[in-house]
């Protein structure tokens, strides 16, 4: 369309005008405009820590190696170590026990071999001892190592020790504080020609009241299926390989003898195979039998619920813990299983691979489960983490389950963003009201959690428990080819607490049972779990965060044999630890 | 005091002196032509200025109207025609009739013949006038004359065009390893990523343009949506995503991606927002699967259901053509996985739901459906692995138009249907 000319004498006029508001400087558009949108908040001043590392200063210099500076990009090297909290020689306080990892020796860099294993005795103050060559543990790597399980295996009340890996696994008893390895005579060697064990847990699962042992193995993977596989930053292109291109592994449950053997019950109990890393046991539906939860890296999860006599029924996808909710196996690392809503009920927790949420499911109270993670608000973390270690904590003892994840990349060169190193969580569980379902929203309260929070690691497994007997959970971290983190609980927040050690009749362990303290109109539920976390071992205390109430209404335990007992608040008293004996009425203070 | 005389003043001395008055009134009209020629050749030198400035910063729309401007005084400049036809082929929503006349009267107006053949060349291959089949002009790429960068973006934009997405993705990593710091490369590149549900690559694109062009809209809705796909920073992609809405209002995809951030955040308006969306676009799939998940979250299993039954057949519907016009917009689609993933999804979902409302039976069939839909992508997994491996084996070609439609794709099973067909009129390529 032809546009219509200004009469020239207007023109003259008007183009003095035109021309000086021409000049003038217009409003910038929304899209003119910088941005003001990526701006870093401010820094705000952190306050007092949570948790404090007291590495430094305590003893303990230790640092799992996988083995990556022979550039082997091999599988193995992805999974890391972990940690295990275990008072061995009965002193009342925990000790620290951490595996070693491997490397590759050889002329052509294929033999694989173990770093040691390291026991530290707990010298109180926070000081620490190397005793593994005097408490008869090997001093020498003797595989290549992976996880640790804590149980008593022959009831004799002196923990034993059970360390994982690839090649062969290794059972040490403890006869009053000294090690033997006794795989061999207990019937745990592994004749298959292909074993990797990763995590795994005890628990009396056949009700005889001797400890049984569920144990995960990973994937198919030797230098023999060794494929090469494509990595984006990596000098050669080439990173290791995802686990979807190896076969999963046949999973193990050994059932215990009565002269102090195991047998090999996997097949007659129904277990499937898997890629198995982190396992947890406990009664998720309520029947007295513990049930069995397996986190499978990029694998459906299986849930095997116990069906009494060393059956189990996989129910994983009925039960909606399977999958993700996008209905695809996620990338399942770590594991763990608490009351985080105060319901009675245990729900389940997985820690996964980059761009997958962790999967927090809910437990309904049937059995039945459901995807909480987005309105639990762990799907806001982002999805930035590859998770490993985690465990549900009261670190300030409100009473509610907080929680902790340790991140890592299971890559050597991941794609940016993503980084190879990466922060750990801690989520803050705000303490609901009595009475009802809670919608818990989990508050991420990293950044004030503590410098170690506020720096990157490559973070595995992560052990918790009170390692100075003060109420407040500690934690000790693994990490790959990075110092292990002694991290102490320092939350100043002033709330009582009690700590319970069970123990059980015939079985000292007492995995399975179900505390339910009353305490101030509300309900807590607890439970001792078998294994959780990633590759590692916790305290075998339960401890109780008690709030602003000065001590419990009472406290309701069910044992693994089915007999319920229940211990009044004033005996139990607060701020210290109890033990409690399955059948006796009475109360054993442990003051600290 | 008055300053002028009175009109009766004026008309006397007009009267008075009638060849003065007509010389001045002639000088003044004079005046007056000459002024507004001035201006008008000013102004559209201004216009040249402008839309010189705009090709610099890739604004294609823009230049195009300020050639188009300054072409109505100067028709004749030949280059600004050539440049106008580059404009139009260019822009984002292109206009390659248009491309064409301009070619032609730059040709008509004396620009260099091969010049206007490379441009020709490239406006045949980025408009597909030849086919979706038709041969890329990579010969441009070894003249020493061509603007490399130029070729790469009409070459990608083509492969768009005919929907070989793989090619394009190759031309455009081409581009940007030759011009690794223009943004421009890298916002097409984002875009194509985000298309083909590669969001955590389509992320580092998008961040470069930001960093370099922090005023592009398109980079700023494309950081924000693929960051919601990769989960990788939700508060940061609801700040981008409701900035650009602002400017924006009404697109779909960002209004979905608003809602899925604030879910996640665990704002409550989350709900109203997909509402809206729906109401206006009730196919949106993205929208259907935030509903079903917000009505699970609610513990409302029938209102889950309801959404997840509408969202079923849209997981098996193929990108449709205009997803690939708002592509070559730069506004890719909110992508939200594969056909077999979001098919998983959806039973996943439904058994579930079903499950929590206590119908047991109905979550059965959704559980076995999903079984039977892992088991049939591990199937055609290993069928296109085999693929890979022996590329003429007809029997591999049956297998996959077998097993694409049973995913859920089946415009590829369509494809290996018609493969097999043509290879069974022929006989077997061995």
């Amino acid at each position: 369309m032809k546009r219509r000319q200004l009469p020239s004498w207007i023109a003259l006029v008007l183009v003095p005008i035109v021309l000086i508001a021409a000049c003038r400087k217009t409003e910038p558009t929304l899209d003119d405009r910088a941005p003001q949108i990526d701006t870093p908040p401010a820094d705000a001043n952190p306050g007092p820590p949570i948790f404090t590392d007291v590495t430094a200063n305590c003893g303990i210099a230790f640092t799992y190696r996988n083995g990556e500076e022979a550039d082997q990009l091999t599988i193995l090297e992805s999974l890391g170590g972990g940690v295990a909290l275990i008072d061995y020689d009965q002193d009342g306080l925990l000790d620290i026990f951490v595996t070693g990892g491997g490397y590759f020796a050889g002329v052509d860099g294929k033999e694989i071999r173990g770093h040691p294993n390291r026991l530290y005795k707990n010298l109180g103050g926070w000081k620490f001892k190397d005793v593994t060559a005097e408490v008869g543990l090997p001093t020498e790597g003797t595989f290549y190592s992976h996880g640790v399980a804590v149980g008593d295996y022959d009831n004799d009340g002196w923990p034993d020790l059970l360390v994982t890996g690839y090649g062969r696994l290794a059972l040490y008893r403890n006869d009053h504080g000294r090690f033997t390895d006794v795989t061999e005579s207990v019937g745990l060697r592994d004749q298959r020609p292909l074993h990797w064990s990763t995590g795994a847990a005890w628990a009396d699962l056949d009700g005889d009241g001797r400890a049984d042992l569920f144990i995960c193995h990973y994937v198919d993977w030797s230098f023999a299926n060794h494929p090469p596989c494509p990595g984006g930053i990596g000098p050669r292109h080439v990173d290791v390989c995802s686990p979807t291109r190896f076969r999963p592994l046949a999973q193990q449950l050994f059932l215990s003898n009565a002269n102090g053997t195991f047998r090999d019950a996997t097949e007659a109990a129904g277990i499937k195979p898997g890629k198995g890393l982190g396992v947890v046991i406990v009664d998720v539906d309520h029947d007295g039998r513990p049930d069995i939860y397996v986190a499978n890296d990029a694998y459906d999860n299986h849930l095997y619920l116990n069906r009494g006599g060393g059956h189990f029924e996989e129910v994983g996808l009925s039960r909606g813990v399977a999958l993700s909710e996008q209905g695809v196996s996620a990338g399942s690392m770590g594991v763990d299983a608490a009351d985080y809503d105060g319901s009675g009920h245990f729900s389940l927790f997985v820690t996964n691979f980059q761009q997958e949420p962790h999967d927090l499911y809910q437990n309904d109270g049937r059995g039945q489960f459901r995807h909480a993670s987005r309105r639990a608000g762990i799907t806001a973390l982002g999805l930035n983490f590859v998770g490993f270690g985690t465990g549900f904590i009261d670190y300030d003892r409100d009473g509610a389950e907080d929680l902790f994840i340790s991140n890592g990349h299971a890559y050597r060169y991941p794609s940016p963003p993503a980084t190879l190193a990466q922060k750990a969580v801690l989520l803050h569980n705000p303490a609901r009201q009595p009475g009802g379902l809670s919608e818990v929203r989990f508050q991420n309260v990293s950044e004030q959690a503590g410098e170690y929070f506020r720096s990157v690691h490559r973070g595995r497994g992560v052990a918790f428990g009170d390692l100075d007997n003060d109420g407040r959970v500690d934690m000790v971290v693994s990490h790959c080819n990075e110092p292990v983190a002694i991290l102490r609980n320092v939350d100043t927040t002033p709330n009582h607490w009690l700590g319970v050690r069970l123990v059980g009749q015939p079985y000292r362990d007492a995995v399975g049972a179900e505390l339910t303290l009353e305490v101030g109109g509300r309900k807590l539920t607890r439970a001792i779990k078998g294994g959780g976390g990633y590759l590692s071992a916790n305290d075998s205390r339960v401890m109780f965060g008690l709030g602003s109430a000065p001590r419990a209404d009472r406290l309701t335990v069910r044992w693994p044999s089915g007999r319920v007992q229940t211990w009044d608040g004033s005996a139990l008293g607060a701020d210290r630890y109890v033990h409690l004996r399955e059948g006796e009425p009475g109360v054993a203070h442990h003051d600290r | 005091m008055r300053l002028l005389p009175s009109p009766s003043a004026v008309r006397d001395r007009v009267c008075r002196h009638p060849v003065v008055a007509g010389l001045v009134i002639g000088v003044l009209l004079l005046v007056g032509v000459v002024a507004w020629v001035l201006d008008r050749n000013a102004r559209a030198r201004g216009h040249r200025r402008e839309a010189e400035a705009a090709l610099a910063v890739y604004e294609f729309e823009r230049a195009r109207d300020e050639l188009r401007a300054y072409l109505d005084v100067y028709s004749d400049d030949a280059e600004a025609q050539f440049w106008l036809a580059q404009a139009c082929r260019r822009a984002r929503v292109e206009e390659f009739a248009q491309a064409r006349t301009q070619l032609d009267a730059a040709a008509r107006w004396g620009w260099p013949k091969s010049a206007v053949t490379r441009e020709r060349a490239l406006l045949a291959f980025q408009s597909q006038e030849g086919g979706a089949r038709s041969e890329p002009p990579t010969r441009l790429l070894a003249d020493p004359t061509a603007e490399r960068a130029l070729v790469m973006e009409a070459l990608a934009r083509g492969c768009i065009r005919a929907a070989r997405l793989d090619d394009a993705q190759a031309w455009l990593d081409r581009w940007v390893a030759a011009e690794p710091n223009d943004w421009y490369a890298r916002l097409w590149r984002g875009a194509l990523l985000h298309y083909m549900d590669q969001p955590f690559k389509a992320v580092a694109d998008y961040e470069y343009v930001l960093q370099v062009k922090p005023d592009r809209a398109e980079a700023r809705r494309g950081l924000g949506l693929t960051l919601v796909e990769c989960g990788f920073d939700y508060p940061r992609a609801l700040r981008l995503l409701e900035d650009y809405d602002h400017g924006h209002p009404n697109d779909p995809d960002v209004q979905v991606g608003v809602a899925r951030c604030r879910q996640v955040l665990g704002e409550p308006a989350a709900r109203d927002l997909l509402q809206e969306v729906v109401a206006t676009h009730p196919d949106h799939p993205d929208a259907l699967l935030a509903l079903a998940l917000d009505a699970a979250d609610r513990r409302d299993y029938a209102d889950a259901l309801n959404w997840l039954r509408r969202l079923e057949p849209w997981s098996t519907a193929p990108p449709d053509e205009e997803s690939l016009e708002r592509l070559l917009r730069l506004e890719p689609t909110a992508s939200s996985g594969s056909t077999p993933t979001r098919l998983m999804t959806v039973y996943h979902l439904t058994g579930n739901a079903f499950r929590q409302a206590g119908r047991d039976g109905d979550a059965e069939s959704f559980e076995r459906r999903l079984r039977q839909l892992e088991s049939d992508v591990d199937e055609l997994r290993a069928a296109q692995s085999e693929h890979a491996r022996n590329p003429g084996d007809v029997a591999v070609w049956r297998r996959l138009a077998d097993l694409y439609p049973r995913v859920g794709m089946r415009i590829d099973g369509q494809y290996w249907q018609f493969r097999v067909q043509q290879a069974t009129r022929r006989g077997p390529k061995q």
